[in-house]
């Protein structure tokens, strides 16, 4: 059972047999969270794929380097470097374009942050809000939800799965997303 | 918040799961290729320890056999050394770089 087995030992199976699935596993366990720090950093969903992808390839590249902290905030923190550098390196690009038109005593720190294109902070808190809420729902509930929204199982057949009828699917559907709407509403007023 | 805007929300937050996943993919892809080539690279070297190092090792013989006659006495001893030092250098690394659990 992989699934359950802790971060430690999926990375001396890496290690020791090469196994790709292992990995795979790890992977899956950090992702999101990774994703989440890198586009709070970057503000762009393409760049922040771009930093977790060359995260996870650097960690496993360095994953003999690995001194059994936290594989998750390992991770994010390789990710955050990386974003770093490639804002700096931005900066640097924009400063050299920049300085035919700029006086000669104009530093790289006076220039204005990268413009965030096509990322929204509140969305972004909602999203994390509702991933977080969707986390902390019920077994059961949590596969429900994963199947009608992430995959577009039809009711009829989650019904099938579960052994109860389509109505009683509905119901239990729509009192979970009131209880998400709640909660994610709370979150977002708390803050 | 209305329904609407949940229903969006959850769009988003599936877009978002759709990436993760993708980013899984490809990393993975990536991943795959180097495992290939670590074995790759195990499984040449190993055969280059069994047949590169006898080769050389023949070659370094002959050439030695063939001309030592002619070498002045120093030469001799250089010649003598040379594949001594070389296993004790390959000896010490290997010694240096064991671990258990690569066994």
């Amino acid at each position: 059972m992989i699934f359950g087995t802790s971060d430690i030992e999926l990375i001396r199976e890496v290690l020791q047999s090469n196994n790709a699935h292992a990995f795979e596993t790890l992977m899956k366990r950090y992702t999101s969270q990774v994703y989440r720090a890198a586009i709070c950093l970057m503000k762009d969903e393409d760049d922040a794929q771009d930093i977790v992808q060359q995260a996870f390839i650097q960690a496993y590249r360095q994953l003999d380097s690995w001194r059994g902290e936290n594989f998750g905030a390992w991770v994010t923190i390789i990710a955050n470097h990386i974003a770093l550098r490639q804002l700096e390196k931005e900066k640097q690009r924009r400063f050299r374009t920049g300085t035919s038109q700029l006086s000669g005593s104009d530093e790289i720190e006076n220039l204005p942050d990268i413009p965030d294109e096509g990322y929204d902070e509140q969305k972004e808190e909602r999203l994390q809000s509702l991933e977080k809420a969707v986390e902390e729902l019920p077994e059961q509930d949590r596969q429900i939800i994963k199947w009608h929204y992430y995959e577009n199982v039809p009711l009829q057949t989650i019904a099938e799965r579960l052994g109860q009828t389509e109505n009683n699917i509905k119901v239990r559907l729509f009192r979970i997303r009131e209880r998400l709407k709640k909660k994610i509403t709370h979150e977002n007023n708390d803050r | 918040m209305t329904d609407k805007e949940f229903d969006l929300l959850f769009q988003q937050s599936a877009q978002r799961q759709q990436a993760v996943e993708q980013i899984n993919r490809q990393v993975m892809k990536t991943v795959r290729r180097d495992m290939r080539l670590k074995t790759l690279r195990k499984w040449a070297r190993l055969v280059g320890l069994c047949f590169g190092v006898p080769v050389m090792a023949v070659l370094y013989v002959y050439i030695l056999f063939t001309y030592m006659p002619e070498m002045p006495q120093a030469i001799r001893y250089v010649c003598y050394a040379l594949p001594l030092g070389t296993l004790a250098v390959f000896f010490g690394k290997n010694l240096r770089d064991f671990s258990p659990f690569e066994v």
